[in-house]
């Protein structure tokens, strides 16, 4: 069966799958008590967790780049997102300012840089209305004058240390580790998937460029399985009674029923 | 320099050395240096290859033999001196094809004679054509009075000689490498210790040296090949500035003389 069929045939059960995600989400918001004294807290819960089914509904959704040359970069940012939020968990009020105040930083920041760019190419930054709309969103949270600027990370420690107060290592050991090296374009990757080796003996068998896409549906999965992992966590966390229908558990099993289908019809082909 | 061992039980073996991780061999006995197969062993015996590809191991082992030992004399070194337990030896390596570039035209034009004086001339330069009428700049090339044309077979055959020699288990892999190590110990540049109790940095395989003959089909032919492999990578180090110039044109040569092959998922790669 060409890609495209394949296509075809699974849409269903994708959108299907994107629809259930949703579902889970909506589920746990509206049964989360809310408690606007502590904002901040479930605002940025609420955006990890929006945030995990974002990536893996666009991923789900783009067939063209369930690889192992893009998922990855959005496999990593998932589990990036993880623990995140699982690190959050361990302190959520203090910790979830720390991030706000971080982004907010990372927005000055960001919004000077394009002013210096906007000047330096003749331009008044003042008329530029992408540039107002940025300095309303970051003013209506904190007035840009009193908004404090840090370098590095925004947890004030790295990825591997906030998964390890995690108690989440594991994965940062095991996937984190794997999809960064994609993400960041390294030699154990791009050795592998971005060269080939030439035939000819006389060229001492030297590797030569190489674009090549190999679809894999495993990709898809370990999306959604990380996205089931946020839930889990969050169920955890908030000791959420209501647990709605498993969107990777239902994704799981069909596409488990359409591999065996496909194999018992190649092997009546044979 | 901070020294701690990882907490955790992966890479526990290994010594942590700020932000590095040595593994216990480098950390007890330095980084040492690659022995590269592919940039200087096979330039450097390919000949010897050919010679047993052409000939059969055994002409070939001569008739390389016969060459070594005959720069060797046109260097002073005489014919008796090989028979001698502790005889004189050549400066450089004869089993190497970098050592034949250290001659000069005069100990070149006395090798020639010596090999036309012995009958040897001719089945040397038919037998080492391919590779010579390929890489013309080869310092093996003094053996022609003019380069050989290419033939239709050199390049195939010399293609599959270098394919067959990145495989150091192949038989005509381990004969080319044998081909060497008796030419060492026939002009006088490797000797074994054989008999004797105290330990010795000689390798004790290479005293059943004979019986690599049957390779690959006795367990002791599979230790001495062992031995032979270590023994011809140490031997590859002769004069570290000609080999590589023989090396470095041999492989940029090749990139000349054949296009890339075609890999196997070449879907997409770019020319």
């Amino acid at each position: 069966m060409e890609r495209k069929n394949i296509w075809n045939a699974i849409e269903p059960i994708v959108t299907k799958y994107v629809d259930l995600q949703r579902d889970e989400l909506k589920l746990r918001w509206n049964n989360w008590k809310l408690d606007l004294t502590n904002r901040e807290m479930f605002e940025v819960i609420g955006s990890l967790l929006a945030r995990q089914v974002t990536l893996a509904e666009e991923l789900a959704l783009a067939p063209g780049i369930w690889n192992l040359n893009i998922a990855p970069l959005i496999l990593r940012a998932m589990i990036d997102n993880y623990i995140n939020l699982a690190w959050i968990f361990g302190d959520p009020i203090d910790r979830s300012r720390k991030f706000v105040l971080f982004g907010l930083g990372e927005e000055k920041l960001q919004i000077e840089h394009s002013a210096e760019r906007i000047k330096a190419e003749g331009g008044n930054p003042d008329d530029n209305e992408i540039l107002k709309n940025r300095r309303e969103w970051l003013d209506s949270q904190r007035f840009s004058f009193l908004t404090e600027v840090k370098i590095g990370s925004w947890s004030g420690i790295a990825t591997r240390k906030m998964a390890e107060e995690a108690g989440c290592l594991d994965i940062y050991n095991n996937d984190y580790q794997g999809h960064s090296s994609a993400s960041h374009s390294m030699w154990n990757f791009v050795g592998k998937f971005n060269l080939i080796t030439c035939s000819n003996p006389l060229h001492g068998f030297h590797r030569v460029p190489l674009v090549y896409s190999q679809p894999n549906v495993y990709l898809l999965l370990e999306a959604s399985q990380l996205v089931e992992k946020i839930f889990n966590l969050f169920d955890e966390k908030t000791g959420m009674k209501v647990v709605p229908p498993s969107a990777h558990t239902y994704l799981l099993n069909e596409l488990n029923a359409f591999g065996l289908t496909m194999k018992k019809m190649r092997e009546q082909k044979e | 320099m901070t020294k701690n061992k990882t907490k955790s039980g992966v890479l526990k073996d290994h010594k942590k050395v700020g932000k590095t991780y040595i593994p216990p061999y480098v950390y007890l006995l330095g980084e040492g240096r690659d022995i590269q197969w592919r940039q200087r062993i096979i330039p450097e015996y390919l000949w010897l290859c050919l010679l047993n590809f052409r000939l059969g191991w055994a002409a070939g082992a001569d008739l390389s033999l016969s060459l070594a030992r005959l720069a060797s004399r046109a260097l002073g070194i005489e014919p008796e001196e090989f028979e001698k337990q502790f005889g004189n030896a050549p400066k450089q390596f004869f089993g190497l094809t970098t050592a034949y570039g250290s001659l000069d035209e005069i100990e070149k034009q006395r090798t020639i004679e010596l090999l036309t004086k012995d009958g040897k001339l001719d089945a040397l330069r038919q037998s080492l054509s391919s590779l010579i009428s390929l890489y013309p700049e080869c310092p093996l090339n003094f053996i022609y009075d003019t380069p050989p044309d290419v033939s239709e077979d050199d390049l195939p055959v010399v293609q599959e000689l270098v394919r067959v020699m990145f495989d150091e288990t192949v038989t005509l892999t381990v004969s080319a490498l044998t081909s060497a190590v008796y030419i060492a110990f026939c002009t006088n540049k490797l000797r074994v210790i054989v008999g004797d109790d105290r330990s010795s940095q000689t390798d004790p395989e290479l005293k059943n040296f004979r019986e690599i003959e049957k390779y690959p089909t006795t367990e002791t032919s599979k230790r001495v090949a062992q031995s032979v492999r270590l023994t011809a990578s140490m031997l590859a180090h002769p004069d570290e500035e000609l080999s590589t110039i023989w090396c470095e044109y041999f492989w940029n040569r090749g990139l000349e003389i054949g296009k890339c092959g075609n890999p196997p998922l070449n879907k997409l790669e770019i020319d």
